[in-house]
Order: C-alpha cells, then sequence, then structure tokens
C-alpha cells in the first residue's frame, strides 16, 4: 500500500503531490501526509526539487480549501435561508457565525496540521457561516504552509524510516484530533449544565 | 475540597441530562487512549528496517538509493546503464520496466553492486543509518 503511494511520487512527482493535496482538503480518504514524506526524502536525496514539491503540494491544498469554501457558501446559503425562518433556529444560526468571527481564523489555520481530519469540515463550515473570504484564505495559505513544511522537513530529516515516521505522525494526529473533539464536547456539557443545584456553596 | 465534590456533582448532573454528548466525549477520550497506546507500542516495538540491501524496493529512485546506501549517484547510473543526469525522480521499477527486465533482477543487480562498492571502500553498508 505504502510502497505504491512512494511510486506515484517518484513517478509523477510533484504533480501527484498537488492532486493528493487537493483531495485531502476535499476529505477524501487520501494518504497524503505519506506522499509528503516521501517527496521531502526525494529532496534530500536531490531526486526532487525542493520548490517544486512544496509549490505543488501548497497549491493543491489551497485549491481544496477554496473548494470546501466554495461549496460551503453555496450549500450554506441555502440551508441558513430555511433555518432563518424559524426563530429558535436563527438564534443558534447567529451564535454559530459569531463564533466563527471569533475563532475562525485559529480554528482553520490550526486543522490545517494540528488536527487535520477536522480541516475539510471546517471549511464547509467557514464556508456556510460566512466568513469573511480574507481571513478564511490567509488563515488557509498560513495553515497549509505549515503543513506542508512540517511533512517535507520530516521526510527530509528521517528519510530512511519513512514508515515509522508515517505511522506515528497520522497516530498523533488522530490523537490531537480526538482530544479536541472530547474537549468541545466537555465544554458543550458543562455549559448546558443545570443552572439550579440544591446543594450548591455560596459564592464566598 | 467541599467545593470541588459540588462541581463533581454538578458535572455528574450535566452528565445524565446530556447523555449523548457525553457518551460521545467518552468514546473520543477512548480515541485518544487508543491512539496513544500505539504510537508507544510503535516506538517501542517497531522492527529496524533492513540496514542491507534487503530493503531495496521498486519504488525508490537512484538518487534515493545513491542517498541511503550511501554510494555514489554516478556508480549506480553506470552500474544500471544509464545517465547519471537522467535518474533523477526515476524509481528503480521504471528504469527497469525500460530495459525490458524484471524489477527484481535489477535490485538484485543493484545490491551486489552497493555491496561491492562498500567492500572496495572499506566501508559498512548501513541503509538504516541516522543522519
Amino acid at each position: 500500500m505504502s510502497e505504491t503511494l512512494f511510486a506515484l511520487v517518484s513517478d509523477w512527482g510533484a504533480a501527484a503531490l498537488m492532486v493528493a493535496t487537493f483531495l485531502s482538503c476535499l476529505a477524501m480518504p487520501v494518504p497524503t501526509s505519506l506522499m509528503m514524506l516521501a517527496a521531502g526524502a526525494f529532496v534530500a536525496s536531490g531526486d526532487m526539487a525542493g520548490s517544486a514539491v512544496v509549490l505543488g503540494a501548497l497549491a493543491g491544498a489551497v485549491a481544496g480549501d477554496q473548494t470546501g469554501y466554495g461549496l460551503g457558501r453555496a450549500g450554506g446559503k441555502a440551508l441558513t435561508r430555511r433555518l432563518r425562518r424559524n426563530p429558535a433556529r436563527q438564534s443558534v444560526l447567529i451564535r454559530a457565525e459569531r463564533a466563527m468571527a471569533r475563532r475562525g481564523s485559529i480554528a482553520v489555520f490550526l486543522s490545517r496540521w494540528l488536527f487535520s481530519p477536522l480541516g475539510p469540515y471546517v471549511n464547509l463550515i467557514a464556508g456556510a457561516a460566512t466568513m469573511g473570504w480574507w481571513r478564511f484564505t490567509l488563515a488557509s495559505v498560513t495553515g497549509e504552509a505549515v503543513w506542508v513544511a512540517l511533512y517535507v522537513g520530516l521526510g527530509a530529516a528521517f528519510g530512511n524510516q519513512l514508515s515509522l515516521v508515517a505511522s506515528v505522525l497520522s497516530n498523533s494526529v488522530g490523537l490531537m484530533s480526538a482530544a479536541a473533539v472530547a474537549v468541545v464536547l466537555g465544554a458543550l456539557v458543562w455549559r448546558r449544565r443545570p443552572a439550579f443545584s440544591p446543594r450548591r456553596v455560596p459564592p464566598a | 475540597m467541599h467545593a470541588t465534590r459540588s462541581q463533581a456533582r454538578t458535572a455528574l448532573r450535566a452528565i445524565r441530562r446530556h447523555p449523548v454528548l457525553a457518551a460521545a466525549m467518552a468514546l473520543a477520550l477512548v480515541l485518544v487512549a487508543v491512539f496513544g497506546l500505539r504510537i508507544a507500542m510503535m516506538l517501542a516495538y517497531w522492527p529496524g528496517q533492513g540496514a542491507d540491501t534487503a530493503s531495496l524496493k521498486g519504488w525508490m529512485p537512484v538518487g534515493y538509493v545513491a542517498h541511503r546506501w550511501d554510494v555514489p549517484r554516478e556508480a549506480l547510473a553506470a552500474a544500471l546503464g544509464i545517465e547519471p543526469a537522467t535518474a533523477r525522480r526515476r524509481s528503480l521499477a521504471r528504469i527497469a520496466a525500460e530495459q525490458g527486465i524484471p524489477a527484481d533482477e535489477l535490485i538484485a543487480r543493484l545490491s551486489i553492486v552497493i555491496e561491492e562498492w562498500h567492500a572496495e571502500h572499506d566501508t559498512v553498508i548501513d541503509g538504516a543509518g541516522d543522519e
């Protein structure tokens, strides 16, 4: 499996990376991180040009983000029009838009690399919640740059141990993403805790 | 102390009130533990990648082989009968296909070249060496 992916990189070069990063930003299950690691190793061995690798991977990723954002925006318009008719739902929607306005940039930035499995969904939500295009694009480009630099750099440094590095990385990203989901759900449960408690301690 | 206990009770009540959200959070925490265990196992028990030429594979470009097994690219290119300049990024499998021979045959030939080069230069073959 991983050897087929490595062969894709050695046979197609930066073009393979561009397609892979594009698809993975749209939630397609493409093991892009493995391919970027291999590309990094090939840069270190002089088989590929570093600039082509970075530009190819970055171009695909940014184009994928823009596509997700555009889809969210188009789909969101139809959805929100229906939601706005109901006052209760409208208030939820307004809260979602406010949250995106407050913390959208950091959510987009971190979901490019630290919580990357969440990235495609954040794109859709950012588009649907009408996060500003410039803010989205700035956070997307900087976040993807960190993602690409991190994986290509690690591939260049540990080219002899590609499969170990790939396995440890993918599990670390999974761990971080699961932890982020747990924290968000925990905060939701805590925020909605029963207001009245008969044995509550009076404030000191 | 008392405040902490009362907070714990409040948390329990919150969990009881939102069982679905709480269950999802528990599932996410289980996933955190699973990923953590897997990382620990990998770092502890990963079988070292073969240092010898047995780990030569068809996907490897010539330059990568030269880099990893510490043999000049020119020596490998000469042994494969290709120009060093055209060796860039071409995988062993592709070169074998171009020459009309099975990839295994080309890999076998290449491993002999690597072993001989290191024997001649009195160096140790270490394809899994630390950088």
